[in-house]
């Protein structure tokens, strides 16, 4: 729901205030337990990684903002816990994410495959505009590697994802992954509110006093 | 247009120069709907016209109806809701018309300003016969002068259409103006009585008909023609002023055309005593008039209003109402056409605090009443209750006084009017819309109720943002539920938010609370989390006031980011508050690995079990991992835990709501299976088997019990599936609970519980089972065993047997168990069985805990000869009466009574029982025999001697000799006295009372004095002369002689004075006064005696006076009444109709005059009245008037008789014919 201040409101804001639109999406992460979705968001939004990450509990709720021209994108990150028992409580967080990334262990193909179902499951229940993208992670532990590059970036093709190898440990591609999502969110909200309903323009300055006036 | 020009650039300027944005703005309001305007659907107009789009609109055209489209029409849940002061009203000065009216006075001199009409224009008279007209932005239009001479301008008014003004002047003289031109159109000289000045003018609904009242108090109406052009004026009388002076009038105009009452000219008069409807049109009559009292100095006051009116049955109507006023009292009426006729019906009476000088209304929700102060109130018409108030003495208001005295006619009006005149203000206060006018003498101001809207703004203005959150939800919850409304009271909420938030930039904190709480009402909570949340500095205020919404459920969604905070907030400050929110909130906007951890450091297992149940759906993980804690932690995690488990089975969410229905068996399922595992998840080889079930039963045996069997109840236990899931349930209970690992009172209630399963047929029959239960009911002694476990180990007993799964042992058999158990209740009941009653009593008595329900059990029984009461009783009455003394005797009262004296001998080595059993029995009105009455008095001796002399008096019923003889025995003296007296040997008696009184201590002398005082003179009655003076002289010596009792010194002498010879007693106060030495004590007695013979001489002498003057006075009136003449009317005996003086004995009655022979005077004739009319004869002398009063004689004997008659004026010798006498 777009909330548009009125009147005096706006037109005493202070000076400084510049063109900025604020943007505010849900971006979920889901994946399989113990393939770093807690360590990417942490590295995401504190920039720190823990060696034994403790294994998340239902899930967690982090934000954080990114400046991509003049647009601040808020992001409010919904990390699930990847343990079995946890999976029914999935939906809850996906239903109205504008966002998903899907995060597999690229030294597991188990994980890889869990990652491919909930694509699918998302392409399948989360609303149809969502913006998926897939994380290779452990991306440092290359030698070890089980899933290929090439296999998983083909794979994301045919979907239509976003993929990116990245390491939690050594921060590699983490920002660029939630940039390319930021990037390819819609800002302006008649694409992103027709879409899922969620997207939400929260302030836009710099209103027309005058034609608020005019059309009463 | 005369002196005056039309207003030039500068008398522009200069009205500009005062008057601001908000003034102009003012003056544009010009029309204002009455009604609700959601009613109207008139479109809401949120910004008022600036300075500039109002200047711009102005020099376009004078054409003012293109300005009447700034109406000011905005959702006004106004003024009724609230009474915070101090907003509502607007007090504005006029800058433009008040300079002009000064600059008129002093250049051309036009005087004080006298009256105002107001109308899309507005005109004012002054005393000097001018006429200022000024359109709506203060402008002035036009002057007009009058030039011959007719006195102040008194009454202005303006058209429907504004296109005509009427203007009255103090000399009778009424012109109309165009507006447009200023031009006179008529002059009428000769429309109203002659000699009267115009006291108000009014236009009706009617285009050229308008009224005029003058100071005759005449009411005129003006029908204006136009005949060939020529203009004319017809002016009919509607209500002459002989018959009561009209001050008021009011024309009802309906501006809506739809209304039932179109068809009708309505106008409401009032003169100093009455009010009254009228219609004019189609024909003139009176519709209804009421009296109308008041102050004879406050004028009648009318206002009339379209109001929305909703009636008991939910029809709502608009209809014209009238207030009318005189001093405080305040009247609405509604008027409707009932059945073809205009009917008034009375809506409400207010009596207000102040006497009224003018009554408007503003807006048809409330009415400013100008007080005799000069004081604003304005009034909610709905709740009577006043809004708010404002002084307007400061305004210099401007009253016709002067018109209403008929100054200018040379005070031809009448004192009345004169009088009320005083305090008229009719035309120098008008009202418009929601604005009110009030003239003074050099400026015009206007008041004006703010809208809702309008309020808000003010309030932001000056920074009252709490008053302006309150007023702005006040207005919310008015909109109650109209979509349109309540939608533009949801946006002005944001603007004033934002507003707020522009504002309160430095000070994020200020006045926070309002703010969250308005955002929260009309669910703008998406506001509240970001605009708000994210300029603050400190989130500590916005977090509790969030956890004040939460915990009185307004909110229960938040922001996950403001969940963290909040969480992160009490987790530090009250863990236990933390828990509550926690369980208040929709869990999806909480971060659960926050929440869940913060929960588990601070033992807030409510909350995890809340979210491991709600949001991760798993109702057993909360058992696995916190009933290895029941027994090192608090018990309050145990009794948690024992109603999850059994919200669980029952398919209950915790800590409320219900399970989704798809999940509860498998919920029941998972939660059962759980409790009833052998082992634990983690278990080591040391734990016994059911760890889970086992440390339930350790913690509380009896409730996880109860839980079980709760569970029992629930369908999925039911069956032959369910049965044998009970069985082995049982089967796991019964292993667990072995006598080496738990106490003999949990096991109790293991087998008290499996007892209760068996004997409901719940358990399939199991002889091992029963046998073993048989074992633990019979125990004869167990350790520990509390009254309760006791109770119920009796209750299973009684069950089994009920259910027969006791048939196996003969009933003599368990009796002889249960009495060796002591489980009398089962004793009872088998005793019941058997039909032998003689032992009954006794399992109550040996029962502590039914001790009461004895007596239930003897009176339900006491007739029936079976079951032996009376024999039972009797055994067991000294226990009986030690349990309530009083129930037992009423049960012996209402069934034994016969049998009395056999209770009485069973309390014969009880004598406390026996005391309080015959006190109780008299109590209960139940005639004791003498004996038993003697051996009452004598146990009441030993225990409670200070009510047996009570008891002696009240009770007749014993033999004076053993009563003495008990008494002495118990040597209580007074009752002694008491008794001897009674016997009549007083002087026993008072031999015994002067020991009594000598050795008295001070403290009891003097009521032991009092005492003998009273039994000597009771005794002088009976007594000789001598045995009273050795009764009192003893006494008074006595008395005399110890300092302690002088207080009663007086009254004992006054008291023996009665009995004994005062000589001797002067005496003897003269000789004890001498042993005392002291004249002081008896001074006062012979003090006494003499003021009182003193005293009884005066009285002698008085009496002698008056009966000498009663006397005289008795004697004055006789010779009074002798000596008076009396006139004879008649010449006709009135008995014997012959003629009166035929030289007979005439009798003449008192004051008729009628008269009769004595001849004629018989015994039928009554001497005291007269025989003819009855009058009684001289009455104001009715002692002497047995005998007629005069005799005539003849002729004859008058001489011989006249000398007597004159001396003994008994009689009186007249000669007829009669004439009258003066004496």
């Amino acid at each position: 729901m777009a909330t548009t201040p009125r009147g005096g409101g706006t037109a005493q804001r202070p000076n400084g205030a510049s063109q900025n639109k604020i943007c505010q999406f849900k971006l979920v992460l889901l994946g399989e337990s113990a393939v770093g979705k807690s360590s990417l968001v942490l590295r995401f939004v504190k920039g720190q990684f823990h060696e034994y990450q403790e294994s998340t509990i239902g899930a967690a709720f982090l934000t954080q903002t990114l400046c991509i021209d003049d647009t601040a994108v808020k992001f409010e990150i919904w990390d699930t816990a990847g343990q079995e028992r946890y999976h029914s409580l999935a939906p809850m967080y996906y239903r109205g994410a504008q966002a998903a990334i899907v995060v597999y262990d690229i030294q597991n193909q188990d994980s890889f495959q869990r990652a491919k179902t909930w694509v699918k499951e998302l392409q399948r229940q989360a609303s149809p505009n969502i913006v998926i993208a897939l994380a290779g992670n452990k991306a440092d532990l290359s030698n070890s590697r089980v899933v290929e590059y090439e296999e998983a970036k083909q794979y994301a093709e045919e979907n239509g994802l976003l993929f990116m190898e990245t390491s939690a440990k050594t921060a590699m591609n983490v920002n660029d992954i939630f940039l390319a999502i930021a990037k390819k969110l819609p800002k302006n909200d008649g694409a992103g509110n027709q879409g899922s309903g969620q997207g939400r323009r929260l302030a836009e300055v710099e209103q027309n006093r005058q034609t608020n006036n005019c059309c009463k | 247009m005369n002196e005056l020009k039309a207003p030039s650039l500068q008398s522009l300027l200069e009205s500009d120069r005062g008057s601001n944005d908000s003034l102009l703005a003012e003056s544009l309001q010009l029309d204002i709907e009455d009604l609700d305007d959601d009613e109207y659907s008139i479109p809401a107009l949120d910004t008022l016209p600036t300075l500039e789009s109002v200047l711009s609109e102005l020099e376009g055209d004078s054409d003012i109806a293109s300005e009447v489209q700034f109406t000011s029409a905005t959702p006004t849940p106004s003024v009724d809701e609230s009474s915070r002061g101090g907003s509502i009203l607007r007090h504005v000065i006029l800058q433009g018309i008040s300079s002009q009216i000064s600059s008129a006075a002093d250049r051309i001199n036009a005087g004080s300003a006298t009256a105002v009409a107001i109308s899309q224009m507005i005109a004012l008279g002054t005393s000097h016969g001018h006429i200022l007209n000024f359109d709506s932005s203060q402008t002035l239009r036009w002057a007009h002068q009058d030039q011959t001479s007719q006195g102040a301008v008194s009454a202005l008014a303006f058209n429907e259409d504004v296109t005509r003004l009427l203007a009255g002047f103090a000399r009778g003289l009424v012109i109309m103006i165009d507006t447009a031109s200023g031009d006179v159109l008529r002059s009428m000289t000769d429309v109203i009585t002659p000699n009267t000045g115009v006291l108000s003018i009014k236009w009706t609904g009617r285009p050229a008909l308008a009224l005029c009242s003058d100071s005759g108090g005449s009411v005129w109406s003006l029908s204006f023609t136009r005949k060939l052009g020529i203009r004319g004026c017809a002016s009919r009388c509607l209500f002459s002023g002989a018959r009561g002076e009209v001050c008021a009038m009011e024309p009802l105009i309906l501006e809506d055309d739809g209304h039932e009452l179109q068809n009708y000219s309505i106008i409401a008069l009032a003169t100093l005593s009455k009010y009254l409807v009228v219609t004019i049109r189609p024909r003139l009559r009176v519709a209804k008039f009421n009296v109308l009292d008041g102050p004879r100095d406050c004028l009648p006051l009318l206002a009339w209003q379209m109001v929305l009116i909703q009636a008991a049955d939910t029809s709502r109507t608009v209809d014209p109402v009238l207030a009318v006023a005189r001093g405080n009292q305040l009247f609405f009426h509604q008027i409707f056409i009932n059945n073809g006729r205009i009917d008034l019906l009375f809506l409400r009476k207010v009596h207000l605090g102040y006497n009224l000088l003018a009554l408007h209304w503003l807006g048809s929700k409330s009415i400013a009443c100008l007080d005799t102060s000069e004081m604003l109130h304005l009034v909610d018409v709905r709740s009577s209750k006043e809004v708010e108030c404002v002084d307007m003495a400061n305004a210099g208001l401007v009253y016709s006084s002067a018109q209403f005295k008929g100054l200018a006619t040379g005070g031809n009006v009448s004192p009345a009017l004169a009088l009320a005149g005083t305090h008229a203000c009719y035309n120098s206060v008008a009202s418009k819309g929601t604005q009110l006018y009030i003239l003074g003498a050099r400026s015009l101001n206007v008041v004006s109720v703010r809208h809702w809207n309008e309020r808000i703004s003010y309030l932001v203005h000056n920074h009252r943002w709490a008053e302006a959150c309150e007023l702005a939800l006040d207005g919310y919850r008015a909109a109650g539920d109209r979509p349109r409304r309540k939608q533009q009271a949801h946006d002005r909420i944001v603007e004033l938010f934002h507003e707020y938030v522009s504002s309160t930039n430095r000070t994020p904190e200020f006045c926070l609370g309002p703010i969250m709480k308005c955002l929260i009402e009309i669910g703008e909570l998406d506001l509240l989390w970001q605009e708000l949340w994210d300029r603050l500095t400190s989130p500590g205020l916005f977090l509790q006031l969030i956890t004040e919404h939460i915990e009185n459920d307004e909110i229960k969604r938040i922001n996950p980011n403001i969940a963290q905070a909040l969480v992160d907030y009490w987790a530090n400050l009250s863990p236990a508050r933390l828990e509550d929110i926690i369980l208040k909130l929709d869990w999806t906007c909480l971060d659960l690995h926050q929440v869940l951890t913060v929960a588990k450091a601070k033992k807030l297992y409510k909350a995890q079990i809340y979210l491991n149940t709600h949001a991760l759906s798993d109702y057993t993980i909360s058992l696995m991992e916190f009933i290895p804690l029941v027994e090192s932690e608090s018990r309050d995690l145990g009794n948690c835990l024992l109603v999850y488990i059994s919200s669980c089975l029952a398919g209950r969410g915790y800590p409320a709501g219900e399970i989704p229905p798809d999940q509860v068996p498998n919920v029941k399922h998972d939660v059962l299976r759980c409790l009833t595992s052998i082992h634990s998840i983690r278990s080591d080889e040391n734990e016994f088997h059911y760890p889970y079930l086992r440390a339930l039963l350790r913690f509380d045996t009896r409730e996880t019990l109860n839980v079980i069997s709760l569970a029992f109840q629930e369908k999925e236990f039911s069956g032959e599936l369910g049965m044998s899931h009970r069985q082995r349930i049982v089967n796991i209970l019964l292993e667990i609970m072995t006598s080496e690992n738990a106490t003999w009172s949990q096991i109790g209630c293991l087998l008290n519980f499996i007892s209760q399963q068996v004997s409901a047929h719940c358990l399939p029959d199991d002889a091992s089972l029963v046998e073993r239960i048989t074992d633990y009911l019979v125990k004869e002694n167990i350790d520990g065993e509390s009254p309760r476990e006791h109770s119920e180990r009796e209750q299973a007993w009684l069950e089994l047997i009920s259910s027969n799964h006791l048939s196996h042992i003969p009933l003599e058999q368990q009796l002889v168990l249960a009495s060796r158990a002591k489980c009398y209740c089962v004793r009872e009941y088998l005793l019941e069985k058997l039909n032998e009653y003689d032992e009954i009593l006794e399992c109550y008595l040996n029962n502590p805990y039914r001790h009461l329900e004895v007596f239930m059990y003897i009176e339900q029984h006491a007739a029936n000869p079976e079951r032996k009461i009376y024999l039972q009783v009797l055994k067991n009455f000294p226990a009986l009466m030690r349990i309530d003394y009083d129930r037992m005797t009423k049960i012996v009262v209402d069934h034994f009574s016969e049998k009395v004296p056999e209770f009485v001998r069973a309390l014969s080595n009880e004598p406390k029982l026996l005391y309080l059993f015959l006190g109780q029995l008299s109590r209960y009105g139940l005639a004791l025999d003498v004996a038993q009455n003697e051996k009452y008095l004598e146990l009441m001796c030993q225990e409670n001697p200070e009510q047996v002399k009570e008891f002696l008096t009240s009770s007749e019923n014993y033999r004076l000799e053993n009563a003495l003889e008990i008494v002495t025995k118990f040597h209580l003296t007074q009752c002694c006295i008491y008794l001897y007296e009674k016997q009549g040997d007083y002087q026993v008696a008072f031999n015994l009372s002067m020991e009594l009184l000598r050795e008295a201590p001070e403290s009891t002398a003097e009521t032991y004095a009092h005492q003998i005082m009273l039994l000597c003179s009771r005794a002088s009655q009976v007594l000789s002369e001598k045995q009273r003076e050795d009764f009192w002289f003893p006494l008074l010596t006595l008395v005399l002689s110890r300092p302690d009792l002088s207080s009663i010194t007086r009254s004992a002498l006054h008291l023996a004075g009665q009995h004994v010879d005062l000589s001797k007693l002067v005496q003897l106060v003269l000789q004890c006064g001498t042993q005392s030495g002291s004249f002081g004590d008896i001074k006062d007695l012979l003090v006494g005696m003499l003021s009182n013979s003193r005293y009884e001489n005066l009285l002698l002498e008085t009496t002698a006076r008056i009966l000498g003057r009663d006397l005289h006075n008795k004697f004055a009136v006789e010779r009074k009444a002798a000596n008076r003449g009396l006139w004879v009317t008649v010449i006709k005996c009135v008995v014997c109709r012959q003629r009166l003086y035929n030289q007979m004995d005439v009798l003449v009655f008192g004051a008729c005059g009628h008269s009769i022979h004595q001849a004629c005077c018989s015994d039928r004739i009554s001497k005291s009245s007269c025989p003819r009319c009855g009058a009684k004869m001289a009455s104001d002398e009715p002692i002497e008037l047995a005998k007629p009063k005069l005799r005539i004689v003849d002729i004859d004997s008058r001489h011989s008789d006249s000398i007597s008659s004159t001396n003994n004026s008994e009689m009186l010798n007249v000669k007829a014919p009669p004439r009258q006498f003066h004496c």
